[in-house]
């Protein structure tokens, strides 16, 4: 266990040290935020003095080095355009962000783990069509597409609520609804639920709690339904964490959201390093941490499975 | 219900949980269907040059017009024709999504066939490299290489190929692990065939029916991650009409001007959908699964 553990760590970080290479150089391929900071009319020893103050005059493996030194201390340098530590910018934006995926998760599983379990019950029933029919449209829709429509009809048309940013409990309506109808987090649970149902409802140990004349609703929930559930939590696992990272960048710009959405897209355009770096590191180790946790959730979700 | 998949004798106590119905009486309707949406794209793909306007021609009087007679979807904030810019759009999306699928598809079902013949440091390196690929927030890495190179239709492209050739490489690396020990592959090997030979000659060929089906679901993906590039302003450079960056254009008119963004997104969610729709069927028709049992 704790060698198995030891070595998922260790392998997690070698993908987070390889991530963290990559986008440390991409970053600086971009081209030089000197120029981006400073007026047109700066002159070339104003420019190199920014950067010699930057410290972007330093060879390349210099600057990573710097940059992982301070990373390990939680130090992530300080904003280029908005003078602002990264880490209190990070702190502000990241638990709105969660906080969008969060009630997204939740209201995907309050609908998909009922609509999953009805449709592997009776099969080809008229529930088991329909949810995986609204499945399938609800990941062919594009997100920021379905935040516009929703935008223009419910705050247009109808004026029930807010287009724009996070102020109370009703402007939390309309992006949590374009984050869970669209892409994977609604249709997902519903398929890996009804898949995962179907697999283990023909096992003994179910027909057995059957026999036992345990109610259906007791076998389903308690017997059948653990066990279905093991694929349900490997995929969320990885697509929670994709869904912060990237699905929810659009929305949250759609709705002016003040998540890591908007800050990080507005630190791309303006070459803002420290900010792009620490964003993108810190979605790389949620990814890293969340499928060692996806391993060990195996181990507690299903005993059969063996450390490798 | 028969169903091919499952060995005789295993069928009648455990069913495989295919959906029976899909599989069954619905599969050659909706495969027609869904053959015939894409045919209906294709064909406004390559008549778009019919289109009643010219999808750049700037008209400020007709800025902002509502659908009606003279705009059939109405016009956008630059008085251009949505309609005639939405067939445009077709031809980047479906030109786009194919060749990023093309090469995707080969590089990924090229390296997971190798990593999986090869096993052994070839094979963690490659499986390695699609954790990156998997783990990396790939929306960004996109919206880069257009803040490095100006966005083309070659980069964007190339993005999406780097975005989805990992799935490819994981379900080739599966498919020849199970390949890898067949007869004909260690004939194959005893005859002195070099290791490239044999997996492009004979291991490749295999994995076609299952590589078709990732592709038709990767084709959904390829064309909504467009969509996403052109909507954050790294997809293919305007004035070139695109339907993501119609969408963005009518990103903050949603109230004023709903139509600008309404019909580009419903044109992705009805092709996303068919190709969606036809990945199913396929799967369920030609189930991988079945292959390995020649």
């Amino acid at each position: 266990m704790i060698a198995f553990i030891g070595r998922r760590l260790l392998q997690g970080l070698i993908v987070l040290i390889g991530a963290s290479m990559l986008i440390f150089g991409l970053v600086r391929a971009t081209g030089n935020p000197a120029a981006l900071l400073l007026p047109p009319y700066a002159t070339q020893e104003q420019v190199a003095a920014l950067m010699h103050q930057l410290g972007l005059d330093q060879p390349l493996y210099t600057q990573y080095w710097i940059f992982l030194q301070r990373a390990v201390h939680g130090n992530f340098g300080t904003s280029l355009q908005l003078q602002t530590p990264v880490l209190q910018l990070l702190e502000q934006r990241l638990p709105n962000s969660l906080k969008l995926a969060g009630l997204s998760l939740l209201f995907a599983l309050l609908i998909g783990l009922p609509l999953g379990i009805t449709a592997a019950t009776r099969q080809g029933g008229f529930v088991d069509r329909a949810s995986t029919g609204l499945a399938t449209i609800g990941q062919s829709i594009p997100s920021f597409w379905l935040a516009i429509v929703l935008v223009a009809i419910f705050a247009g048309k109808l004026r029930l609520l807010p287009a724009a940013e996070a102020n109370g409990v009703s402007s939390y309506v309309l992006p949590v609804a374009a984050l869970t109808i669209t892409g994977f987090l609604l249709s997902g649970t519903i398929r890996f639920v009804r898949s995962g149902m179907l697999e283990v409802l023909n096992l003994d140990y179910v027909k057995v709690a059957r026999a036992k004349g345990l109610p259906e609703r007791v076998v389903i929930w308690r017997h059948a339904l653990r066990n279905a559930l093991i694929p349900l939590v490997t995929f969320l696992g990885f697509y929670v964490t994709l869904l912060v990272g990237g699905v929810s960048l659009a929305v949250e710009l759609v709705f002016a959201w003040p998540g890591l959405g908007p800050l990080l897209y507005d630190a791309v355009l303006a070459r803002d390093f420290p900010v792009v770096q620490a964003v993108v590191i810190i979605y790389v180790a949620a990814f890293v941490v969340m499928s060692i946790i996806v391993d060990l959730l195996y181990l507690v979700l299903d005993p059969t499975v063996a450390y490798r | 219900m028969n169903d091919p998949m499952s060995p005789p004798g295993v069928a009648a106590t455990n069913p495989v949980p295919v959906a029976p119905h899909v599989a069954g009486r619905h599969a050659p309707l909706a495969l027609i269907i869904a053959l015939t949406i894409l045919g209906i794209a294709v064909a406004a793909a390559l008549l778009a040059g019919f289109a009643p306007y010219d999808p750049t021609a700037v008209d400020l009087s007709a800025r902002l017009q509502p659908p009606g007679a003279t705009h059939l979807l109405g016009a956008d904030l630059l008085g251009r024709d949505v309609w005639s810019r939405l067939l445009y759009g077709t031809r980047i999306s479906l030109a786009v999504a194919a060749l990023a699928i093309l090469i995707g598809g080969l590089v990924g079902m090229l390296l997971g066939a190798l990593a999986g013949y090869k096993g052994g440091r070839v094979d963690a390196l490659i499986m390695r490299l699609t954790d990156v690929t998997l783990g990396f927030p790939l929306l960004v890495l996109a919206i880069f290489f257009a803040a490095i190179y100006g966005p083309s239709f070659k980069d964007v492209i190339l993005v999406i190929s780097l975005i989805l050739w990992a799935p490819f490489a994981r379900l080739a690396r599966g498919e020849t692990l199970v390949l890898k020990g067949r007869e004909f592959i260690t004939a194959a090997r005893a005859e002195g065939a070099s290791d490239l030979f044999i997996v492009r000659r004979h291991v490749l060929p295999h994995l076609l029916s299952s590589a078709m089906v990732l592709a038709s679901l990767q084709g959904a993906a390829a064309i909504l991650i467009e969509a996403a590039l052109s909507f954050f302003g790294a997809g293919v450079p305007p004035p070139t009409p695109s339907w993501g960056g119609m969408i963005n254009a009518g990103r903050e008119y949603a109230i004023t001007g709903w139509w600008i963004a309404f019909f580009p997104g419903l044109a992705i969610t009805i092709i996303v959908l068919t190709l969606n729709i036809l990945g199913d069927t396929l799967r369920d028709t030609l189930d991988p699964r079945m292959r390995r049992g020649r």
